[in-house]
């Protein structure tokens, strides 16, 4: 139903390269616990499982901002609405900067039901056509205007 | 200094396919410019645009100061590049992503213009080398005036080619910067000032133009006439026209009424040539400035980043590559054949 980059946030007075995921390695990176850590170790990113990286996780988004400036991590890594919107109300906004090249993946947001429960299949079958009917009314599409006009005009 | 890192360097000794086999390089030695490399190695001091466009890693750069050791590609002749524009496998009329040009910009995009144009090959090229690639379709609105607001805005389509960038920077509250996400340049377009061969009008430096009368068409982009470091339109240190048409700009500039027509370098030859004017009009060396040419793609987009980001990976290996060169000398070639026709 939407889709965003997780992008690299990193402290301007430590900038680092990322053009390949070997740049990476080594690094210690912050994303706080409880989100996903599915796009950091996969098939051909084994980068948790094979030790390649650090990966710090305090309790809030707020926390790895801090441990980015004070030193404690090279990286944040998280999507970059969040990421923008934390470093706004942190008033970080000079201090720290996007990597640019290329974000670490894209991720799109879905609707999940345990494959357990018992009536999963209705549930999916639910969403998905709502989903259908906002977007065939042109209500999805109010409902995404209204948020990234707001979204982008504070930035 | 250079956008990009020379990473054309591996394109550049590498053998391409047969269509580059007379490709070749140039290594920049002390006191060159792109004007006497052009005399030197094409043998027309005019065509230095064709090793300005044929080197994506020079755009962005100065054009008078090209640092010592960059290794060039020189185009191929005219007429020893095949004519075939590229074939278009991800094209499909009902794609999920879909993008808007228009059909009266050659050599940019044209319906009649060989592959539809040099940008929407390069826009077809880099979608094919972006990441994961997936089909689309490319429809065609001849009235640019619709392109942003509303089919962009809207949603209809995804995104659009090419357009400008204005000046964010200094001007952040310009209606397409808060609208519009912009992507890295596919090429950079170079603004020229054409003026009489009798010398009355020079372009040395800024300060020539200070006083004299500049034409450009009506609804063109003024940005580049307006910067911190160059306030000529808003202090009033040009007279500045801006008839309906190219023609009547050139028209004018025959008769005295301007001392320079400032607008992209294909324009204005072709309307020189068209108007019969190549004897007595002349495009000035130094150029005006320099414009990227983007694909967009609207803020309120639910993939408006990550659309952008999978079309200038795409472009970045593009620029990397020889298919990029290939597309420009090709339509280089073509426009240069058609206009002397």
């Amino acid at each position: 139903m939407f889709e965003m980059l997780i992008l690299l946030f990193v402290d301007k007075s430590r900038p680092i390269a990322f053009s390949r995921d070997s740049d990476i390695e080594g690094r210690t990176l912050c994303r706080p616990a409880g989100y996903f850590t599915h796009d950091l170790d996969r098939a051909d990113r084994r980068w948790i499982s094979d030790e390649k990286i650090v990966l710090k996780q305090p309790v809030t988004m707020k926390e790895c901002f801090e441990m980015l400036t004070s030193g404690a991590v090279d990286a944040v890594a998280v999507n970059e609405f969040t990421g923008r919107s934390t470093i706004k109300t942190l008033g970080l906004k000079d201090q720290i900067e996007v990597v640019q090249g290329r974000p670490v993946s894209i991720e799109g947001l879905h609707v999940l039901v345990h494959k357990e429960h018992p009536n999963a299949a209705d549930l999916i079958a639910t969403i998905n056509d709502g989903l259908t009917a906002i977007k065939t009314s042109g209500e999805y599409q109010r409902v995404i205007d209204s948020h990234l006009t707001k979204i982008w005009a504070d930035f | 200094m250079l956008r990009h890192t020379l990473l054309g360097l591996t394109a550049a000794v590498s053998f391409g396919g047969a269509a580059q086999a007379c490709q070749s390089t140039y290594t920049v030695v002390e006191g060159d410019t792109l004007f006497t490399i052009a005399e030197d190695q094409i043998g027309d001091l005019t065509k230095w645009s064709l090793i300005f466009y044929n080197n994506p890693a020079l755009q962005g750069g100065s054009l008078l100061e090209v640092p010592v050791g960059t290794v060039l590609d020189i185009p191929c002749p005219e007429g020893s590049v095949r004519t075939a524009p590229d074939p278009t496998p991800l094209q499909q009329a009902d794609a999920e992503l879909t993008l808007v040009t228009a059909s009266n910009y050659a050599p940019f995009t044209d319906w009649n213009w060989p592959g539809h144009g040099m940008v929407t090959e390069l826009v077809n090229a880099a979608l094919e080398e972006s990441p994961s690639p997936v089909p689309y379709a490319i429809v065609w609105e001849d009235n640019w005036s619709k392109h942003l607001h509303p089919m962009l805005d809207e949603k209809q389509v995804d995104m659009g080619f090419p357009w400008f960038r204005p000046d964010c920077e200094n001007n952040p509250t310009h209606a397409r910067c808060v609208d519009f996400h912009f992507s890295d340049p596919l090429v950079d377009l170079v603004i020229l000032l054409f003026a009489r061969t009798d010398g009355s009008m020079t372009f040395e430096s800024d300060a020539d133009v200070i006083g004299k009368t500049l034409c450009r068409p009506a609804g063109y982009f003024t940005h580049d006439l307006d910067t911190p470091d160059r306030p000529w339109l808003s202090k009033g240190l040009i007279t500045f026209v801006q008839p309906d048409t190219p023609d009547d700009c050139f028209n004018m500039l025959a008769t005295g009424q301007v001392d320079a027509v400032a607008v992209n370098e294909f324009l204005g030859v072709e309307k020189m040539f068209e108007l019969g004017l190549s004897e007595r009009v002349a495009a000035l060396q130094r150029p005006l400035s320099i414009q990227g040419m983007h694909v967009i793609i609207s803020k309120k987009h639910w993939r408006g980043t990550t659309h952008l980001y999978r079309l200038n990976a795409g472009l970045a290996t593009l620029k990397q590559s020889d298919r990029y060169n290939e597309i420009v000398s090709r339509h280089l070639a073509h426009f240069w054949t058609k206009v002397k026709g």
